[in-house]
């Protein structure tokens, strides 16, 4: 190549080109390079959602051959209808505050956010232990646009970070990009709740005197403008107070297992009239 | 055939990071098999395919994995050069180099882009994550010989042969 010493075996020549591929990739804009990664992997979509539900499918039987022939599907179908039940209950305890309080309010789900809702698959996930992703198989055709909230069983998943033609990737709880304003539900304590990888949570700016405690379950208040109010993220696991901090340190773990999430509600944007 | 073959391993590396493993094993016992993928490449390529086989691993991963494309090929490829650089003066195919190789990569892909996110993070938060990379480098060196093994008799019953582990050097 012109310009580069002859001293340069093919190897470093190589090795030259592609890391100037990877950094010119890096400085391209990313909704160029989300919209090409979602468009190039339709197929590879495909695929992984088979290898999904296949695996799935051989994990149960291999659990019911391990129990002997007990119920499986009857225990995972009792776990999904408990974890409902949950998000349920927390909703519900958020309402009837809300009306105890003398403010208009809807009781269980808003019109709107019925009329919005749209159902989705889930086709794949992030392998990084460091981030908390995956992909859905809705795109822009469908109506989704970034940052759109994405529900499971009236909990918070997470919210869209890209978006393809057919596909988007969701940023779910514990992924450091996700970010919700949330408020506690036994005493109305509020913060910044921020993934940190894993489906571990923290939740930031929770003032030094709130009363907060392992176990108290924390809901969406709606202040992020991206979330609406009263649905359940997360659930505190720890609480640490340093010296001399204005905040407390409130870890807390995602209230959805991503793991054993198969479908999910993504809740369009609002059209202008 | 050997492109269809190397094709192949990219597919089922790609789907069972995202979509096997993630539904099988928790998130600290899932190893990399892009890591394994790119320490197998080490013993059957020569000097350039392996830089030009680490980046293709690392590009496939930024692809099926969502984050920054060309984040992970820059990683991947530098990973390869350096494994492209020592393989002369390590015997690659005992299992505890290749173990140790495993490891390595896995500790640098995951630990580099963990550094400029863990700056400003509270040293708690900065704790858990490299505790998480250090589980998901310590799964893949554990699995990486058998699995290494498996490949290779794989590749000879293909008829691929066993090249000499730094040919072209």
């Amino acid at each position: 190549m012109k310009g580069i010493p002859r001293r340069l075996g093919p190897a470093q020549r190589r090795f030259l080109l592609y890391l100037g591929l990877s950094l010119l990739m890096l400085l391209l804009p990313s909704a160029w390079t989300g919209a090409a990664r979602h468009a190039a992997l339709w197929p590879f979509t495909l695929a992984q959602r088979g290898t999904v539900r296949t695996t799935r499918a051989a994990v149960s039987v291999l659990r019911r051959i391990g129990a002997g022939g007990a119920p499986a599907e009857e225990v995972e179908r009792l776990r999904k209808r408990v974890a409902a039940l949950e998000a349920q209950l927390a909703r519900e305890t958020y309402l009837r505050r809300r009306a105890e309080a003398r403010l208009e309010h809807f009781l269980g789900l808003p019109p709107e956010e019925r009329a919005r809702g749209l159902l989705a698959s889930l086709a794949g996930y992030d392998p990084s232990p460091l981030r908390c992703r995956a992909v859905l198989d809705r795109g822009a055709a469908d109506g989704v646009r970034r940052n759109c909230p994405v529900l499971w069983q009236g909990a918070v998943l997470g919210r869209v970070v890209s978006v393809g033609p057919a596909s988007c990737t969701v940023a779910l709880v514990g992924d450091p990009d996700c970010r919700i304003a949330v408020r506690s539900e036994r005493t109305q304590a509020q913060g910044i709740l921020q993934g940190l990888g894993g489906g571990r949570c923290v939740i930031k700016y929770a003032d030094r005197t709130a009363d907060v405690q392992p176990g108290d379950r924390f809901l969406t208040s709606g202040l992020d403008g991206i979330f609406p109010a009263g649905h359940l993220v997360a659930v505190c696991t720890d609480v640490a107070a340093g010296t001399g901090e204005p905040h407390k340190w409130v870890e807390a773990e995602a209230a959805c297992d991503p793991w054993r999430v198969e479908d999910a509600t993504i809740l369009l944007p609002v059209e202008d009239p | 055939m050997r492109t269809v073959y190397w094709s192949s391993l990219f597919l089922v590396a790609a789907l069972l990071a995202t979509s096997a493993l993630p539904v099988v094993l928790p998130v600290r016992w899932r190893p990399d098999p892009f890591a394994i993928l790119l320490v197998f490449a080490s013993l059957h390529a020569r000097r350039e395919d392996l830089v030009r086989a680490s980046w293709v691993i690392g590009l496939a991963r930024d692809l099926a994995a969502g984050g920054p494309v060309g984040y992970g090929a820059l990683l991947y490829l530098v990973a390869g050069a350096a494994i492209s650089a020592v393989r002369g003066t390590l015997n690659v195919r005992h299992p505890l180099v290749s173990a140790i190789m495993a490891c390595c990569v896995v500790g640098f892909t995951e630990a580099v882009p963990a550094v400029p996110a863990g700056l400003g993070m509270p040293l708690p938060a900065v704790r858990e994550a490299f505790r998480g990379v250090a589980a998901v480098a310590t799964v893949t060196a554990l699995v990486t010989p058998p699995i290494l093994w498996a490949l290779d008799r794989l590749s000879r019953w293909l008829g691929f042969g066993r090249r000499p582990a730094f040919q072209g050097g």
